[in-house]
């Protein structure tokens, strides 16, 4: 009982479930990119990946309610903290430069919400198809089966000017809350020393810049027209 | 030069504050950051006006009482330098300067640019010591401390307790002073037996003391006179996980 206080509770063990539920996030995030990047192996490869996900009823709910449950832990203790960060200087400075404070730290609390309202309508757009009707209705043949056409939903959905723009937008916050947030899971479990610091920046910045690339280049070829 | 001052003034801890604008006139480059502010108060009191109010003891950067925000920066735009040892030949014939206190819910403003930083003494008290008899001093390398380990110690030793850490946080976080303080001792043999202890009761002190939370921006290490690096900081992360797990959190 006083271990889990002593986690949920204090400063430096709220950073610990920030660290590692941001790092399981981030896990899933890069998992997801790289399902998604079979875009560009065609519309066989990519439906048989969305068939293969919805194979198990079981793993699958179970895997979106425990995703589910880790990010609702990621944002409340973030908000507690921040709260508490707010209230810890209730006078600001007249001169407020914030100096070595760089762009992605102070932007983690509204890049963190834009993400959150940004995946929230990703997920009734293309997963539950609630808000562009007809869109998740395309159906292909795979085989001798019919199965749901992701391919073109995809294209389709992602292609549309002002949701493609979304999601470039969103790719930004998420590329900046990375930048950030990678390197700082090191930190703050304790695992960031003299020796390896540069390796856990440059190594995490190259995965940053990895995902950003990725995530930019699906809506781009929808939009353009380049996969049709 | 001539400089324009805006500074800080406020009464008491329950007044309310305000920059107010001063002028610094034949000021020498040769003169600190402080000398320069005794000249403006000599004149002050010359024409019967309240001195400004400010910390400062040793004025050689060592005892980490001098604490002012000048331009928006803790001890000013010099780099691993406290405000006593900021010269003023480092700013330029009209520049504008602005000097605020510290500005931390658990720093309140006594008066002007003074702050009660006492939350840091009761943070120590709370767990930055070694309970030994001292007795006589002892002979010398008579515990072999390994060469990098006493060199890591020295260098968060060298943390003055001035508090720059947390005036530039935008948080207003402590981590890198406590941090400082668990890890000169956690480095040594000597602070082993209360390693546990030690980080578990000053991180549970400085969380009642009302500081905010670190975000790992790493402000602090930039700004701190003393150059401590905010790797204490992960490794004091580390120490408290420690100590959570085998139980310290049980023994209070
Ligand atoms: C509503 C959504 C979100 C909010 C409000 C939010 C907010 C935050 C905040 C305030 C921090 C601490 C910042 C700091 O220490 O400077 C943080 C850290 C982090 N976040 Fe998020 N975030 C959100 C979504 C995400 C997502 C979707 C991911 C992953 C893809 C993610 C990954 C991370 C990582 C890796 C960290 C670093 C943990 C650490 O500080 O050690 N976050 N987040
Ligand atoms: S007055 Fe002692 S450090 Fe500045």
């Amino acid at each position: 009982m006083n271990q889990i206080k002593a986690i949920f509770l204090s400063s430096v063990g709220r950073k610990y479930i920030m660290a590692l539920t941001g790092a399981a996030l981030s896990a899933f995030v890069f998992v997801h990119l790289l399902g998604n990047l079979q875009l560009f192996l065609g519309a066989e490869a990519l439906n048989k990946y969305a068939v293969l996900l919805k194979s198990n009823f079981a793993l699958l709910w179970g895997y979106r309610l425990g995703l589910g449950a880790i990010a609702l832990v990621h944002i409340v203790v973030a908000l507690s903290l921040w709260v508490e960060n707010r209230a810890a200087r209730p006078q600001k400075y007249a001169v407020n430069t914030q100096p070595y404070t760089d762009f992605a730290s102070k932007m983690m609390v509204c890049g963190g919400v834009a993400i959150f309202f940004f995946v929230l309508w990703h997920i009734l757009d293309l997963t539950g198809g609630v808000l562009r009707p007809g869109l998740t209705d395309a159906k292909a043949m795979l085989g001798d089966k019919e199965v749901t056409d992701v391919y073109h939903i995809v294209i389709k959905g992602i292609g549309h000017p002002v949701a493609g723009l979304c999601y470039l937008i969103a790719t930004c916050c998420l590329a900046l809350h990375l930048w950030h947030g990678l390197e700082s899971i090191f930190q703050s479990l304790g695992l960031r020393n003299k020796v390896y610091y540069m390796y856990i920046r440059w190594i995490t910045r190259a995965a940053v810049l990895f995902l950003f690339v990725g995530m930019c280049l699906i809506p781009l070829v929808c939009m353009l027209g380049i996969l049709k | 030069m001539n400089l324009n001052l805006k500074v800080w003034r406020q009464k008491n801890e329950t007044s309310e504050g305000e920059m107010k604008s001063y002028v610094a006139k034949d000021v020498s480059p040769d003169m600190s950051f402080l000398e320069m502010l005794d000249v403006v108060n000599e004149e002050l009191i010359m024409k019967g006006e309240d001195p400004i109010a400010f910390d400062s003891d040793c004025r050689e950067g060592i005892c980490g009482t001098c604490s002012m925000v000048v331009n928006g920066v803790p001890h000013g735009p010099q780099r691993g330098t406290t405000v006593c040892q900021l010269h003023m030949r480092h700013f330029k014939d009209g520049d504008s300067i602005a000097i605020e206190p510290w500005r931390a819910k658990p720093f309140p403003i006594l008066k002007d640019l003074i702050t009660n930083r006492q939350a840091f003494d009761r943070i120590l008290q709370a767990g930055g010591y070694i309970s030994v008899n001292t007795g006589n001093v002892g002979d010398a390398n008579a515990l072999p401390i390994a060469k990098d380990k006493a060199d890591q110690a020295m260098d968060a030793a060298a943390c003055i307790g001035c508090g720059a850490c947390v005036a530039a946080c935008k948080n207003a976080s402590a981590m890198l002073f406590v941090s400082a303080k668990v890890g000169h001792l956690g480095f040594l043999p000597q602070g082993q037996p209360e390693r546990d202890r030690r980080v578990w009761r000053m991180i549970s002190q400085m969380d009642k003391e009302g500081f905010g939370n670190c975000t790992n921006t790493y402000a602090c290490e930039s700004v701190c006179p003393k150059r401590i690096s905010a790797m204490f900081i992960s490794r004091m992360n580390r120490d408290y996980a420690m100590a959570v797990a085998k139980g310290e959190c049980n023994n209070l």
